[in-house]
């Protein structure tokens, strides 16, 4: 049934959706669909080495699921525009997700009916994960199709020569070393998709978060529709860059590479992210990240050091389709 | 095998486990499965970066083109992959397919391994090929090992382009131990 903007109710729940028991089989799949290979999503023995009970359910999984919940809510004619996800708490294979939240604010702008939410995902234990907010785009009662074509606040051009940087000011910090400071502001290559999305790509990532939406999975709905073409789901624009995990880089954006001092464990803080376009099939995507800041936070057990970082994401004519932002912890 | 039971000796049959019901299933075939799509650059990509195989003839167009293939070819294993759901069913049909691979039933010769399978290959496979693969039983005998008797199932997997061209036909050994259960899974 398809969500209207006049029926919407600020304060109102949205329908909550649950996945599970999670298993290492949908981490591996997920893993494949996005060419993402990390230890800590994969392998059990790396993760009891590392201090963690089991393999770890991974950050871009469960912004995924809710993604694909978020997709349901907003009906065939709707789209998420932004949502912003904190990683709270580790959830681990065997576990039950569950996502859910409230509609909190609505809004219309240039003739778009937009809805703002609270989201988080609950594990069967009550831990919750993945607080935060999203914002969704659904159609008015007249509409039976929305536009998906926002300008971003910022060019290619303009984030390239954008300048970020930090000073030096304390020497006795192990981790916060010049060095590191210095990679404030840092720019990493730019990643070019392998090859245009095609429809395996597709197939993987919509099978690897239970997702059937039509206009990522129906070829003739798709063909019928406004663009023409199946398009790639939100969660999946934002990918990590492929062969990410190969080149030893830590993090889910193409920063540079580098180790922070006295550390040796990498996990998802949280993600941020807002599309602008649509991804479609026989497009080629290019992202590029760098790194906005770095700083220390006292842990409970240990120092965390979160790495934040910006990336954007063209298409193949330049046109910014969405932006992120990427907060990678590193921890003793 | 001599068995000794008090003073008298006598020759022990060799038990035969391949009942009427087992045996009939010679000629069995299973259930044709499909690629969910053409053959695509990015589940090429996945396969050659999974085998380690950097031979530019799998990726490299301008390499492939003016090779003898004219165009990128698959690698010659690469017909050996799942057959997995099509778009826009997230239910896991691997299991299926495996199900269908298994065929012969033997009822308490549960515990199965793969012994072994001999391939040969008929043509390339090429980008926007879709493949189909049929499964026939050729053979069920039953030998002695050293833990026991194993009943051997010999099939062979047709696999065909769209155009109904072969392009391999492999012959596969399951062997089927005793155990408690069904050997269908």
């Amino acid at each position: 049934m398809q969500l209207y903007y006049e029926d919407i109710i600020e304060g109102s729940s949205i329908p909550s959706k649950s996945w599970g028991p999670l298993t290492n089989m949908d981490m591996i799949r997920f893993g494949s669909a996005i060419d993402s290979y990390g230890e800590i999503h994969q392998d059990y023995d790396w993760c009891i080495e590392h201090g963690f009970d089991n393999v770890l359910l991974s950050g871009p999984f469960k912004q995924a699921l809710i993604c694909s919940w978020l997709d349901e809510v907003v009906g065939d004619i709707g789209y998420i525009k932004k949502i912003e996800v904190s990683h709270r708490g580790i959830n681990y294979v065997n576990e039950t997700l569950t996502a859910s939240g409230t509609f909190t604010k609505t809004y219309t702008h240039e003739g778009n009916g937009f809805v703002e939410c609270d989201i988080a995902i609950t594990n069967e234990n009550g831990l919750v994960s993945c607080p935060g907010k999203a914002t969704i785009l659904v159609p008015m009662k007249e509409m039976d199709s929305i536009e998906f074509n926002f300008t971003a606040p910022v060019t290619y051009e303009e984030f390239l020569t954008k300048k970020i940087s930090a000073e030096f000011t304390d020497p006795t910090n192990i981790y916060l070393t010049k060095e590191i400071i210095d990679m404030i502001g840092a720019m990493g290559e730019s990643y070019t998709w392998p090859e245009p999305l095609d429809i395996s790509s597709i197939r993987r990532f919509t099978q690897g978060v239970f997702e059937t939406k039509s206009r990522y999975v129906d070829i003739d709905y798709a063909q019928k529709s406004l663009i023409g073409s199946l398009i790639a789901p939100p969660a999946y624009v934002i990918r990590p860059p492929f062969g990410f995990w190969d080149k030893g880089m830590l993090g889910e954006s193409a920063i540079p590479v580098f180790t922070v001092p006295n550390t040796t464990v990498a996990v998802n803080g949280g993600n941020e992210s807002e599309w602008y376009k649509v991804v479609k099939e026989g497009d080629t995507l290019t992202q590029q990240a760098r790194v906005i800041d770095i700083y220390e936070k006292k842990g409970a057990k240990r120092s965390l050091i979160p790495v934040v970082s910006e990336t954007i994401f063209i298409n193949q004519d330049s046109e910014v389709v969405a932006l992120s932002k990427q907060i990678n912890i590193r921890m003793p | 095998m001599y068995a000794f039971i008090g003073d008298i000796t006598m020759v022990e049959q060799e038990q035969n486990y391949l009942t009427p019901e087992i045996l009939s299933q010679i000629g069995k075939e299973g259930e044709e499965t499909i690629w969910p799509e053409p053959l695509d650059r990015s589940s090429l990509r996945r396969f050659i970066q999974a085998t380690r195989d950097d031979n530019p003839l799998y990726y490299d167009e301008e390499y492939a083109k003016s090779s003898k293939y004219g165009s990128i070819i698959a690698p010659p294993f690469y017909f050996h992959r799942s057959f997995p759901s099509p778009l826009g069913v997230v239910e896991d049909a691997e299991k299926e397919e495996m199900r269908h691979r298994g065929l012969v039933d033997t009822p308490g010769f549960a515990k199965q391994v793969n012994a072994g399978s001999e391939i040969e290959w008929f043509g390339q496979i090429r980008i926007g090929d879709t493949l189909t693969g049929k499964t026939v039983v050729s053979n069920i005998e039953q030998k002695e090992g050293k833990s026991g008797p194993m009943i051997i199932i010999t099939s062979d997997r047709i696999i065909k382009n769209q155009n109904g061209k072969l392009i391999a036909i492999v012959t596969n050994k399951s062997l089927r131990r005793q155990a408690e259960g069904t050997s269908l899974f």
